[in-house]
């Protein structure tokens, strides 16, 4: 009885690796041959050389894990903001703003 | 709140709170460790940043807070590139990016110590044991390094296929065949990976930044978003009948920021790990369908690039698959693009704030009973959504008062360079331990028949029709200019 209790344990151990070694198998084909053949589909062989060459953080969930993001809020804060217009348009025909005259 | 849920393990459970809670509970130590990290972040970064804003900083122990980096044939360059290599590669096309040499492994083991030490601290303090928390926690971190090599392998990466996937699908790998090993459990703390992640997540939450496009860049994110949650939230539970968490985790995850929204909106709940878990698969799978198909579609059109990188920016989930699309489309499209997702990501506070009060005073009441008082709220409710949006108020107040020039220095730069990568590496130990505790037979009972599926693509369908309408509106005559 004991043995065949070790023998089903032992059974069920083997078929337990099995499975494990064999997802990781299918992990690894995923990886290496699934997913390179989108490149032979026509759309997505764009799309996917675009994302490899640009550089981008693709998989970046917030907007603080992709560099363009604070590069592109740079720019705007960097720019004159709209309450400066009004002034701009009272400005001299030269352009410079009232303060400065 | 329906039966379903009170023998079942949900994100957090939680009912009266004492002073010990402070040492006690998880969801104070998640705050304790979380700001810990923070104020680290903080005494490396303030010394070195610079008193001109045209100079670059330069912060030397930043090197030690990292993670594997990107490879495509060689596995090992995720951890380990020499100068050779990078002129090798640079000799047969110029990279995108300028690139330095890098070993990463003494920062892997630096960083497994320190976050294995300052949450082994706080699992003693809760009452559990050190030494097997810290016998454990090794291998975790080890599969957590895993999930980001396998996300750092360049065709992987060109579809947007994140770190949070592989993390899960190395977990659920091992719980479903070899099962996860009894000696691992302590190391398995979802709930406090997340909730830590969380509260350092909020400090990104930078509330200034949201009128950076003016009007049109928050009625399209702000606008839009919560219309479609309720939309969807009502869909589910009254027309599917779907569990309202896993309705509201969906609804968040549609129509917020993805996997981000579906982590925080579940922690505000107490959702359950496979509620999230299907919240999760679904938005990766569409973030990658859209990120490829709506550029392509707006081009065919002749759609304008900028109404276009508003609509990409307001539905497709990933902030990373955004860009990529974006770019696909000009720079303009891409900055915009960019922008209106940053300002949909900063409402991910609000949302998880009012979902986290929506729970606690209606959907967990007890049913026919009284309306709960300020105290009962308090109680139930999730203490780290109060780091969450403590961290989330202090840095947008440091932002302002440092000013336009030094704060993206001090703060984008520096300071939430350093606490992001310690975010990612929680959530992605979160999610090694969601698939460690998870089986197949929970996940695909989750799906509910396919309704979470027609949840999804219902309100997907909606958030791309409405933010499409609101793009055109608000975007058509916008001009950089």
């Amino acid at each position: 009885m004991n043995t065949l209790k070790k023998t089903t344990i032992n059974t069920d151990r083997i078929r337990r690796w099995t499975a494990f070694f064999g997802a990781l198998f299918l992990l690894f084909i995923f990886i290496f041959v699934v997913i390179p053949m989108g490149n032979s589909v026509p759309l997505l062989r764009v799309i996917l050389k675009h994302n490899r060459e640009s550089g981008i953080h693709i998989s970046g969930l917030f907007y603080s894990e992709v560099d363009e993001v604070a590069q592109f809020t740079q720019e705007l804060l960097s720019k004159p903001s709209k309450t400066q217009r009004p002034a701009e348009s009272m400005a001299s025909p030269e352009g410079h703003s009232a303060s400065t005259q | 709140m329906s039966d379903e849920h009170k023998n079942e393990q949900t994100v957090d459970s939680d009912v009266k709170t004492t002073f010990s809670d402070l040492w006690k509970k998880e969801d104070w130590w998640s705050i304790w460790i979380g700001f810990i990290l923070i104020g680290f972040a903080m005494v490396l970064v303030l010394p070195h940043v610079p008193d001109d804003p045209a100079q670059k900083m330069s912060i030397p122990s930043a090197k030690w807070i990292t993670k594997p980096k990107g490879w495509t044939s060689h596995p090992l360059q995720s951890f380990v590139k020499t100068q050779a290599e990078i002129d090798a590669e640079a000799a047969v096309k110029t990279p995108a990016k300028p690139q330095k040499p890098y070993n990463v492994i003494p920062s892997m083991i630096v960083l497994l110590i320190g976050i294995g030490l300052l949450f082994a601290i706080g699992v003693a303090a809760m009452g559990e044991s050190f030494g097997r928390f810290i016998g454990a926690f090794p291998l975790m971190f080890i599969f957590a390094i895993v999930s980001y090599w396998i996300a750092g392998q360049s065709g992987v990466h060109s579809y947007g296929l994140e770190y949070v996937l592989w993390a899960l699908i190395l977990g659920l790998i091992i719980s479903n065949t070899i099962r996860t090993p009894e000696w691992l459990k302590p190391a398995v703390k979802t709930e406090m990976y997340i909730k830590t992640g969380l509260v350092l997540l909020g400090a990104e939450v930078l509330f200034g930044k949201i009128l950076l496009l003016g009007p049109p860049g928050l009625v399209v994110a702000w606008c839009v978003t919560p219309i479609v949650i309720i939309f969807m939230f009502i869909m589910g539970v009254r027309l599917l009948r779907l569990n309202p968490r896993l309705s509201i985790v969906i609804a968040a995850a549609t129509s917020v920021c993805g996997v981000s929204a579906a982590i925080a909106t579940a922690g505000a709940c107490r959702a359950k790990k496979e509620e999230l878990t299907l919240a999760i698969g679904m938005s990766l799978i569409f973030t990658v369908a859209m990120m490829v198909l709506m550029p392509i579609f707006i081009a065919k059109v002749g759609m304008s690039p900028i109404v276009g990188g508003a609509w990409m920016g307001g539905t497709i989930d990933s902030t990373g698959a955004v860009v990529a699309a974006g770019a696909f489309l000009g720079p303009d499209a891409e900055k915009v693009a960019a922008v209106v997702k940053m300002i949909q990501n900063v409402l991910i506070g609000l949302v998880a704030f009012a979902v986290a009060v929506y729970w606690v005073a209606k959907v967990d009441r007890t049913p026919g009973g009284p309306e709960p008082s300020l105290m009962e709220i308090w109680y139930r409710f999730p203490k780290f959504i109060l780091g969450f949006v403590a961290a989330s108020i202090l840095f947008s107040i440091m932002y302002k008062i440092l000013g336009d020039q030094i704060a993206p220095l001090a703060v984008d730069e520096g300071i939430i360079n350093l606490t992001k990568t310690f975010r990612g590496w929680f959530f992605c130990l979160a999610f090694v331990s969601i698939g460690l505790e998870s089986n197949f037979k929970d996940l695909c009972d989750q799906m509910a028949g396919g309704k979470a599926l027609v949840l999804y693509v219902v309100g997907q369908s909606f958030n791309l029709v409405l933010t499409l309408f609101f793009a055109w509106l608000m975007f058509r005559h916008f001009s950089f200019s």
